[in-house]
């Protein structure tokens, strides 16, 4: 999906974006990283009473690393700096999604149970 | 009793030991710095008791969940609720800091704004906490937000600050601890004061345990 507006975003506006293939690996962990931690505290708020409310507040400051690395690394790719230079900041992103993914995978059984 | 509480007459003796020895002894002349060096022995271990008594909340969160013992998440809340103040502590004893050294209360430096999230984050866990009204299913849900807060809190507040310029010491690739600035006679108060305040911290959690294990059986008479 994201991959997907990238490419609306590029037809409709054009792509100033001068490194694509960073750009890219970026967006698919940045996006899979959202996914991953954003449906696990959408299924934390959604066992309470109101839950719309509380998906933001619990969401907003847990994707927040993920944000901040990814659009480093995009300021990165679009201004077309060295690789290298992105290399830390990709490794984290990859991390945070590892981690959010195998506790997310851990811990759903439980929050899912009825009781 | 003495062999049982032996670690608070420590916790105590540790404390007051940093407060006039870091007041009193000798400290390193450093430019900009000077006097407010001495808050090395407050504002740090502050963040060492949020990640300890963090880490313990959560270690307890997922005995709940292996183990549906109630006691086991009050003592994860109790816990979590001690990090949170010590890393609100933490982060005035900061700002203080921040006014004297670097001018301003509030610089948007990457490790402040890191730890405002993740002060967020357990705030987040205290409102999570009051959306129930299921008492289990509020047990069980919590449990799971303290573990994923605390998968995602290590990376904020270690990785994330470490990657970016900071006001901070020893940042752009060095862990703060082995700066140049930490000699000898600097370890001597801050090592005692770390784990005093660590026993501090457990001391604070410990008593409002007890005091909900009380409450709880007032409740049943």
């Amino acid at each position: 999906m994201a991959i997907l507006a990238l490419l609306v975003y590029s037809l409709v506006l054009g792509n100033p974006v001068k490194d694509l293939p960073l750009f890219i690996v970026n967006v698919v962990l940045g996006a899979s990283g959202f996914a991953a931690s954003l449906s696990m505290v959408a299924g934390i708020a959604s066992k309470t009473n109101n839950s719309a409310a509380l998906t933001a507040i619990l969401g907003f400051p847990v994707v927040l690393p993920i944000i901040l690395m990814s659009v480093k690394v995009s300021k990165n790719a679009m201004d077309g700096l060295a690789r290298s230079t992105s290399y830390d900041e990709l490794l984290v992103i990859l991390a945070i999604d590892m981690i959010v993914i195998t506790v997310s995978y851990i811990l759903f059984p439980y929050l899912w149970r009825s009781n | 009793m003495l062999k049982k509480h032996w670690w608070k007459a420590l916790a105590v003796m540790l404390i007051f030991y940093t407060i006039i020895g870091g007041l009193i002894l000798e400290v390193p002349r450093l430019a900009i710095l000077n006097e407010t060096i001495r808050n090395l022995y407050f504002h740090v271990p502050m963040w060492f008791v949020m990640v300890i008594t963090a880490g313990t909340s959560a270690f307890y969160a997922i005995r709940y969940l292996n183990k549906q013992n109630p006691i086991d998440d009050t003592r994860s809340l109790e816990f979590a609720k001690a990090g949170i103040l010590f890393g609100v502590l933490g982060m005035l004893s900061g700002m203080l800091w921040a006014q004297f050294t670097w001018g301003t209360f509030w610089s948007g430096d990457p490790k402040q704004n890191a730890s405002a999230v993740a002060i967020m984050i357990y705030f987040g866990y205290l409102i999570l906490r009051g959306a129930f009204t299921d008492e289990l299913q509020k047990f069980r849900v919590s449990a799971v937000y303290n573990i994923l807060a605390y998968a995602v809190y290590i990376p904020l507040i270690f990785i994330l600050p470490r990657l970016s310029d900071s006001l901070h010491p020893g940042n752009g690739g060095n862990p703060g601890f082995n700066a140049y600035d930490l000699d000898s006679k600097l370890r001597l108060v801050f090592y005692p004061a770390v784990i005093g305040w660590i026993l501090v911290g457990v001391w604070v959690a410990q008593l409002r345990i007890r005091l909900t294990k009380a409450e709880i059986i007032i409740e049943n008479k």
